[in-house]
C-alpha cells in the first residue's frame, strides 16, 4: 500500500496526482490479474487430476478458485471463475469414469456450494467498498468547508498550502489556517487546537471563521488576536485539560511583514539568497484564549522572491526512528524548489522520508511568495 | 514514555516532581496528582519540580494549564521550578512561561 496523499491545496498537483499517474498503467493489467489467476488454478488442478489418474480426487481444491476470484473481483466475474469451476468439477469425473458416483457428486456438491458463497462474498465486499468510497468522498468535501483553499494569487503574494492530517484519511485536524486579501493586504493566519478529536476540529474551523470576519473590519492585528481570544475562552474546557489555540497572524502588504505570535512556532522567512531567518519575536505571548496582554506587531521586511512559510509544530517535532526532529537544511533544500508549490511537495515528500510513513500529529504548512508587483 | 510523579508536602506548599516525558499518555498523572494534592484543607501552592522532565507536547501544556487553573481557583498559585533547557524553550516559544510562574525570559542554555 502506498501512503495517503496529502489533501491537496493550492496548484492541486502534488503527490497525489503524480501517484495515480504512476498507478494508472498498472492498473489496467491488474484488473484482469484475479480472474486469470483463479482459471489458471482451475486449469492446473485439472491437469495434475487428469496427469495423475487421481480419479477426481482433487476436485475439491476447485472450489478454491472462486474463494480466490471473491476477495479480488467483482461479483460477476466471481460467477464466471464458479460457473468454470463448477464445470470443471463435473467434467472432471469424465476421464476417470467416476461421472455420477456417489463420490464425486459429494465432492461437485462442495464446489457448488462454495462458489454459491463466493459470489455472495463478492457482492458484500463490493459493496462495502462503494460505501468506503463514497464516505472518503464526504470526507474530503467537509474538509474542504473546514479548511478553506486560499486563492494561488491575491494582494501581490503567490500561495500555497498543505496539510496533512494525522489522521490518515481524515484529511482534517486540529490544525488551521486561513488568509483573508483585502486589496493590496494579505492577513494571514496559522494555528494548532491544543487537543485532538472533533473538538479540536470544530474549534479550529470557528478560529478560521473569526478569523474571516475579524481580518476584515480590525485595523491591526493584535486587535484580532483579542477577537479570537474572546472566541477561544468561551469554549468549553475539557477534563483535566484546557483549551486555547497557539497560532501566528502575519500581515503581508507590499514589502512589510506584520507578525503577532501567541505561542505559535515562528514563521521562517526564506531570502532569495537561500538564508533561512526564523521571524521570532522577543517573547511570544500566550496563545489564544488563555488571556494576558497582547504585544503589538513586529514589522519586518520581505523583498521581492521571497518567500514566507507559516507552520504548526507537526513539521519541527516530526521525528524518525531515533527520535530525531525534522532536519533545518532538509527545510533549506525543499524550500528552493521552482514553485510554491512544488516547494510544499517537497516539503510534504521530505516528511514522510524523515518519519519513515505517516507523521503523528497534524501539520499545516502556508507558504507566501512576493512576486513583482505589475505598478 | 513513562511519566514519574511523586508530591512531598511542605507545609501550606505540595512540591509535586515530574520524571520523564509528558504527553497525551501521562498527562493525565500530573492533573490528578494536583487535585489529589489540593484536597488537602492545608494546601494552597503548588510547586512542580520538573528537572527531570525531558519533554512536553502540547497536551501536556494544556495539562499544565488546567493545573495552574485548579490552584488559581483556589487562591494559590503553581509555579515552575527546575526546568531544563528543553522544556524552557517549549514552555517559552509556547508563551506560557509566564502564566506557570516560571519567569518570563528565555533563560535557556545552548541546547546540548
Amino acid at each position: 500500500m502506498r501512503p495517503n496523499p496529502p489533501v491537496e491545496r493550492g496548484e492541486g498537483r502534488g503527490p497525489a496526482a503524480r501517484s495515480s499517474v504512476a498507478d494508472a498503467a498498472p492498473d489496467r493489467w491488474t484488473r484482469w490479474l484475479g480472474m486469470r489467476l483463479a482459471m489458471g488454478f482451475i486449469a492446473v488442478v485439472l491437469l495434475i487430476d487428469v496427469a495423475a489418474a487421481t480419479h477426481a480426487v482433487l476436485i475439491g481444491f476447485l472450489a478454491l478458485a472462486p474463494l480466490f476470484a471473491a476477495a479480488v473481483e467483482s461479483p460477476r466475474r466471481t460467477a464466471v471463475v464458479s460457473a468454470t469451476a463448477t464445470t470443471a468439477a463435473v467434467g472432471a469425473g469424465l476421464p476417470s469414469g467416476m461421472l455420477g458416483s456417489l463420490d464425486h457428486l459429494l465432492r461437485v456438491a462442495v464446489v457448488i456450494t462454495v462458489s454459491l458463497m463466493a459470489v455472495y462474498v463478492a457482492r458484500a465486499r463490493t459493496g462495502r467498498e462503494e460505501r468506503l468510497r463514497r464516505m472518503a468522498e464526504i470526507v474530503r468535501i467537509t474538509q474542504a468547508a473546514i479548511l478553506r483553499e486560499p486563492p494561488q494569487y491575491a494582494a501581490g503574494v503567490e500561495l500555497a498550502a498543505r496539510y496533512v492530517s494525522a489522521y490518515e484519511e481524515a484529511g482534517v485536524g486540529g490544525d488551521l489556517y486561513e488568509v483573508v486579501a483585502d486589496q493590496d493586504r494579505l492577513r494571514i493566519i496559522v494555528g494548532d487546537v491544543c487537543g485532538k478529536g472533533l473538538a479540536a476540529v470544530r474549534l479550529a474551523s470557528a478560529v478560521a471563521g473569526a478569523f474571516r470576519q475579524s481580518a476584515i473590519v480590525r485595523p491591526d492585528l493584535t486587535q484580532v488576536a483579542r477577537d479570537l481570544d474572546d472566541l477561544v475562552a468561551r469554549e468549553p474546557t475539557p477534563a483535566r485539560g484546557a483549551t486555547f489555540v497557539t497560532a501566528v497572524l502575519v500581515e503581508l502588504h507590499g514589502g512589510e511583514i506584520r507578525t503577532v505570535n501567541c505561542g505559535h512556532p515562528a514563521p521562517i522567512l526564506r531570502h532569495r539568497s537561500g538564508d533561512l531567518e526564523e521571524l521570532t519575536v522577543s517573547a511570544p505571548d500566550r496563545p489564544l484564549g488563555l488571556g494576558g496582554p497582547r504585544t503589538s506587531e513586529k514589522v519586518g521586511r520581505w523583498d521581492v522572491g521571497d518567500r514566507l512559510l507559516m507552520l504548526t509544530d507537526g513539521l519541527l517535532e516530526a521525528r524518525d526512528s531515533d527520535r530525531r526532529f525534522f532536519p533545518m537544511p532538509t527545510l533549506r533544500a525543499c524550500l528552493a524548489e521552482p514553485s510554491v508549490g512544488r516547494c510544499l511537495d517537497a516539503v510534504w515528500d521530505a516528511v514522510h522520508r524523515h518519519v519513515g510513513g505517516e507523521p503523528h500529529d497534524d501539520i499545516a504548512l502556508l507558504l507566501a511568495e512576493r512576486s513583482p508587483t505589475a505598478q | 514514555m513513562e511519566l514519574t510523579v511523586d508530591t512531598m508536602q511542605t507545609g501550606a506548599a505540595t512540591r509535586i516532581r515530574l520524571g520523564g516525558e509528558m504527553d497525551l499518555a501521562t498527562s493525565g498523572l500530573v492533573h490528578d496528582a494536583v487535585i489529589a494534592a489540593l484536597a488537602s484543607e492545608a494546601v494552597r501552592d503548588v510547586i512542580l519540580d520538573v528537572a527531570d522532565l525531558t519533554f512536553i507536547d502540547s497536551t501536556g501544556m494544556g495539562t499544565l494549564v488546567a493545573c495552574q487553573r485548579a490552584v488559581a481557583v483556589r487562591g494559590g498559585a503553581l509555579r515552575l521550578e527546575n526546568l531544563a533547557p528543553v522544556v524552557r524553550r517549549q514552555l517559552f516559544a509556547a508563551g506560557l512561561l509566564g502564566l506557570l510562574g516560571a519567569g518570563t525570559e528565555d533563560q535557556a542554555a545552548p541546547s546540548n
